[in-house]
């Protein structure tokens, strides 16, 4: 084996050999803070899927629905200009018949 | 046994392992125990699907990436020597020399350090290196020979001169 990869060896030996400060963490936190997230996860999944299924269904209801023909404009009344010729025709009928009759 | 309890158990047995990993990667203990709790969490996250993949090669992996990605972020941040080590002592005690190795070895480039330690403080072969660190072997071997240049590099004549019993 090359000399210098022992050494090296030793050398990461020594520098990790110092106990270091106690650990602060403990599993129980790590069990918790990795509740946390998977909980965080799910909820997550949960809502993308709704809103995929609320997307799908908005989009399917649009495509398939027939559209609404628009509404045919109302019947309104007929315009009056024969009444009003007639009016006038009688009219004057009634005067010749006054006039011839008067004398 | 039930995950919590299986979790609890490999936290007891290897957590102080992966955080000396982990100091010897950053020489920080309080950034160690950050990396030990993400590598950690990360690890009781896929718990279930690790069981023949292997715990320690996993949690070996996620510290040393976890490392990389931290150094990537914070190199502005980054701690640069600025002095040479200092002339070997007369009295060249433990502490001494710890604080030696530990100053080269954070002047070692942060993906040659991940390599030296994976591959000389874990004892992983070039193949494990190279899996744990998501590259090929021939580029585990050139930065581990990179990485050992620098470190000579930096010690000078203190490279051949310590020894690992402190003496």
């Amino acid at each position: 084996m090359d000399p210098d990869d022992e050494r090296v060896r030793a050398l990461l030996a020594k520098a990790g050999e110092q106990p270091g400060p106690p650990l602060g963490l403990t599993s129980d936190a790590i069990v918790r803070r990795g509740r946390r997230i998977r909980l965080i996860r799910w909820g997550s999944a949960v809502a993308g899927v709704a809103v995929v299924i609320a997307g799908v269904t908005v989009s399917l209801l649009l495509v398939t629905a027939k559209p609404v023909p628009p509404a045919s404009p109302p019947h309104l009344p007929s315009a009056t200009p024969v009444t009003t010729t007639t009016v006038d025709v009688t009219t004057t009928t009634w005067t010749t018949a006054e006039t011839t009759s008067s004398p | 046994m039930s995950r919590n309890d299986d979790f609890s158990e490999y936290f007891a047995a290897r957590a102080n392992a992966l955080r000396a990993t982990a100091y010897l990667l950053c020489g920080d203990w309080h950034r160690a125990e950050d990396i030990t709790q993400v590598a950690m969490t990360k690890l009781y996250l896929a718990w279930p699907r690790l069981r023949e993949v292997g715990l320690d090669a996993y949690a070996r992996k996620v510290v040393v990436r976890t490392f990389l990605a931290e150094n990537r972020r914070l190199w502005r941040k980054r701690e640069h020597l600025t002095h040479e080590p200092p002339e070997l002592p007369a009295e060249f005690g433990d502490a001494e020399q710890r604080l030696l190795v530990q100053a080269a070895l954070a002047s070692v480039p942060p993906r040659q350090r991940a390599v030296l330690v994976l591959r000389y403080w874990n004892d992983l072969s070039v193949e494990e290196t190279a899996e744990a660190l998501g590259c090929s072997v021939g580029t585990v071997k050139s930065q581990a020979a990179r990485g050992v240049a620098a470190l000579r590099r930096r010690l000078g004549p203190h490279f051949d001169v310590l020894e690992p019993d402190g003496r």
